[in-house]
């Protein structure tokens, strides 16, 4: 009979009605919230009789439920009741212990009353909210143009978005992942562009998110992107409302999670991983030659290591007679194969630039100073490599960092070893051989199942407006068709005064 | 968007110039000139028109049977037996063409850069990507055609600084040769243009606009055509009629002589831009044998078959050690190619109208 009882007691599907005290309630809560000690009961004498608060304690702005217990207690001897307001909404009496522990997890502080025989349930919200201020995020840096970045709060980095769309169009749809963490997240985009079937897609992969807590943004990435073992990404991650701003007009669709000041933006091409909004704010001059030098840095970080290794150890033939003579000094007498001093010299970098971002700034520096200055100039003195080799390393690794997106420099900077190698192999012919693969993985990678090269293979005119060089904002009158957008037009004629003027 | 197994006539387009141009413009020059002398341009040109007809036979085949692969049609029409047997030539006419595509590429990459590396390295560099092309829908392959002819214009301009100095004499007298001459240089010329059988089998993926898109996709051959008018011109013009018939690659000679500041060997670059494009014809010709491999077996993969043919067409281009019975088998091939790229179509066509076959008209 007691047992009995006693599973009674703990069963998570009760409801609030069939309780009869106060105290039973609160015991039974704190019993499916584990008997946490940080969940607070604090019993309240109102105008008619005892309520109980149960709430986390750390959840909540306690100056603030103050005034709201303040707030429900006076209205409760005034008239009998209290209003919905923002904060304060009624909960059903049929709520079953599960759903009462979801909210008070969700930071919602609830008050609960026995009055005539029936219960009064009062959800309070007044969450803490110790979040960063808004700062430009220090991985996209920019010159021109908005400093604001998001930070760690969903709430606030979705009035970001809003304040820089005010449309009708932009849709806000919440999702909860993570089975134990239950971290809400959005999926943001603009209904009137965006097409249907891609957020569909994006929706679906995130809800079959079967993980038990969403650690970031960038950890739910691997989750939902299309092919992992590409060495590409294929969500674009941007810590800056402008960019995603700019990509949602475009169809794109993002998705933000509470705690990561990330957003993740798909379907995306590998060109909008070489845009910045640098290159938008400046005029179209400067922001298409930008973007042709990002573009060629691609090449040279990929490249250049494979083909000066190529260059020297199959084909020295191909240097010019006036550059024979100084290169063959400087690779003469090197005890090493090229292959090696490349791969020497690049771990090197790569263990200078890790070094670099786990310290603290000025130490940082040092670091610098001592692996790029000291080690190079002495790695030449004692003759283990050679001074052409300096330089070709030193030009890749600040090519690699170019790129206005993080992840597409690692991408970068780990797949020129492949090359590498193949060079060391085969010379011009294994280069040739790895650009195909590469070319090959390329075509076949896609995003949101969009294809990842997308304005080059399929070839667009339409979208080649926005690909090697940026036209003049006017021009680009058509939404690029990678995000296969239902609505192609962005804009009108803007400039029909250029030909009033002449009439 | 994403409707498998559909291309558009551009698409079209490419797949046939990037599976025309292949291992053999290197030598074209010179096997042509040796019949043709300095009117090899002229015997080109012929090529291109008669190929250019036969394109246009492959076009009504199309048209008439526009729901069908070429296998399809041939069934209709020969019956399924007689049909099968085609197949099965076919596919040895492709798994051939695979071997010999990959014995001349060997030939070259080690006559010129790996003297040493074995053979059986060189051919799986060149397998490697193939594959792992191939074996893809004709959808990523298209596009995969349409990225690698950005090359092709630099080939154009590479080969362009010829005319800073060009010898424009050597081309004279024109028509010099005689007629008989001329007439005999079509038969390199025409196989040097090998690949546009391409349109029979890529064009069953055109479906948007069928006749619009097939109509354009039917100018390949003469852009093809032109491309290597263009060279032997520019081969010409740089080396005398005697010498060209000596050098076994002129356009490689060439770049070799041109002097860049930049760069010395200019040969060496163009070199690999030209194995990118011989690949890419190359896995023209290996999605063919994988497909009609497929269609021999009815519910073949496509994957699976990609590797058979794969497997077999290296496996026989290693088997052949003495460089003239390579020549011998290369020299079977090219005869026989035009009962394949020519007869059996038009057998086919002309068997569709002696059985009367609906053949339906679609008007879209």
């Amino acid at each position: 009979m007691e047992k009995d009882n006693k599973t009674n007691t703990h069963n998570p599907d009760k409801k609030v009605c069939e309780f009869d005290s106060l105290d039973d309630l609160f015991s039974d809560v704190s019993f499916f919230l584990g008997n946490t000690q940080d969940f607070i009961r604090r019993s309240i004498s109102y105008d008619d009789g005892e309520a109980v608060c149960m709430y986390i304690q750390n959840l909540l702005n306690s100056n603030k439920l103050e005034q709201a217990i303040e707030w429900f207690q006076r209205s409760m001897w005034a008239v009998g009741d209290v209003t919905h307001t923002v904060n304060f909404k009624y909960v059903s009496e049929t709520e079953t212990i599960n759903d009462i522990g979801l909210r008070i997890i969700k930071a919602e502080a609830l008050l609960w009353a026995k009055k005539d025989g029936k219960w009064l349930g009062v959800s309070i919200e007044c969450p803490v909210e110790h979040y960063r201020a808004i700062e430009e995020p220090k991985n996209e840096q920019i010159v021109r143009g908005s400093h604001a970045g998001f930070n760690e709060s969903l709430f606030t980095n979705i009035h970001q978005v809003r304040t820089k769309l005010r449309t009708k169009h932009l849709v806000v749809r919440y999702l909860t992942i993570g089975k134990e963490s239950n971290t809400s997240c959005v999926i943001m985009y603009l209904d009137n562009v965006a097409n249907q079937m891609n957020v569909e897609e994006y929706i679906m992969r995130v809800q079959a998110i079967e993980s038990d807590m969403a650690f970031s943004i960038g950890y739910m990435e691997e989750f939902i992107e299309d092919d992992s073992w590409s060495p590409f990404p294929q969500f674009l991650n941007t810590e800056r409302p402008d960019r995603v701003v700019a990509n949602l007009s475009e169809g794109r669709i993002a998705l933000m999670m509470e705690g990561s000041p990330t957003a993740l933006l798909a379907p995306v091409n590998f060109f909008s991983f070489y845009q910045s909004p640098d290159d938008f704010n400046g005029r179209f001059l400067v922001g298409s030659f930008y973007r042709l030098l990002r573009l060629g840095s691609f090449l040279i970080a990929l490249l250049l290591p494979a083909l000066y290794i190529a260059i020297i150890s199959f084909h020295f033939e191909i240097i010019p007679n006036d550059l024979s003579l100084p290169a063959k000094r400087a690779v003469e007498g090197i005890p090493y194969v090229p292959l090696l001093e490349a791969l020497v010299l690049e771990l090197t970098i790569e263990l200078i630039r890790e070094a670099g971002i786990r310290l603290p700034n000025p130490i940082g520096q040092t670091i610098g100073i001592v692996g790029g200055l000291v080690i190079g100039d002495a790695v030449v003195n004692a003759g283990l490599i050679s001074n052409l080799m300096i330089i070709v390393v030193a030009l890749t690794a600040i090519s690699s960092f170019v790129v206005p997106s993080v992840e597409m420099n690692t991408t970068v900077r780990i797949l020129r070893f492949p090359f590498m190698v193949l060079a060391s192999m085969f010379g011009l012919f294994g280069i040739a051989i790895g650009a195909t693969l590469l070319t090959i993985h390329l075509i076949k990678l896609e995003s949101l199942r969009s294809p990842y090269l997308s304005p080059l293979a399929p070839f667009h005119w339409k979208g080649a407006k926005d690909l090697f060089v940026r036209l003049p904002s006017w021009k680009q009158n058509t939404r690029s068709a990678d995000a296969s957008p239902i609505n192609k037009k962005r804009q009108g004629n803007s400039r029909w005064w250029t030909h009033e003027r002449e009439k | 968007m994403n409707a498998k197994n559909e291309i558009t006539g551009m698409q079209l387009f490419f797949i046939i110039v990037q599976t025309q141009i292949g291992v053999g413009i290197l030598s074209m020059p010179t096997d042509i000139g040796k019949i043709a002398k300095q009117d090899a341009w002229i015997s080109m040109m012929l090529a291109g028109i008669t190929v250019q007809i036969i394109v246009l036979l492959y076009m009504f085949l199309l048209s008439k049977f526009p729901e069908d692969t070429y296998y399809g049609m041939v069934n209709k029409c020969f019956g399924s037996i007689f049909g099968k047997l085609i197949m099965f030539a076919y596919i040895i006419y492709f798994l051939s063409v695979l071997v010999v595509s990959m014995t001349g590429f060997y030939q070259i990459i080690a006559s010129w850069i790996f003297f040493e590396t074995p053979k059986w390295v060189i051919l799986l560099l060149f397998a490697v990507p193939a594959v792992y092309m191939a074996r893809e829908n004709v959808v990523l392959l298209a596009r995969f055609k349409m990225l690698i002819s950005f090359l092709l214009p630099l080939l154009f301009v590479i080969l362009s600084w010829v005319y800073f100095h060009p010898q424009f004499l050597y081309l004279l007298p024109v028509g010099g040769t005689g007629t008989q001459a001329i007439l005999e240089g079509i038969k390199p010329a025409i196989f040097a243009l090998m690949g546009f059988e391409a349109y029979l089998f890529f064009g069953y993926y055109v479906k948007m606009n069928r006749k619009k898109e097939l109509r354009k996709a039917a100018f390949a051959t003469a852009f093809v055509t032109s491309f290597y008018v263009f060279t032997i011109i520019t081969t010409q013009v740089f080396f005398y009629i005697e010498e060209l018939i000596i050098v076994p690659y002129p356009v490689l000679y060439i770049m070799k002589a041109l002097e860049f500041t930049l760069l010395e060997r200019i040969d060496l670059i163009f070199l690999t831009i030209w194995m990118i494009i011989a690949l890419s014809s190359f896995i023209s010709f290996l999605f063919l044998a994988a497909n009609t491999l497929e269609q021999f077996f009815s519910k073949g993969k496509h994957t699976l078959m990609v590797y058979i043919s794969i497997v077999i067409s290296y496996i026989a281009a290693l088997l052949p050690t003495s460089i003239s019975s390579m020549d011998k088998l290369t020299s079977i091939l090219l005869s026989t190619s035009l009962v394949f790229t020519a007869a059996i179509p038009l057998i086919t066509l002309l068997l569709s109208f002696i059985r009367k076959l609906p053949g339906k008209d679609i008007k879209s």
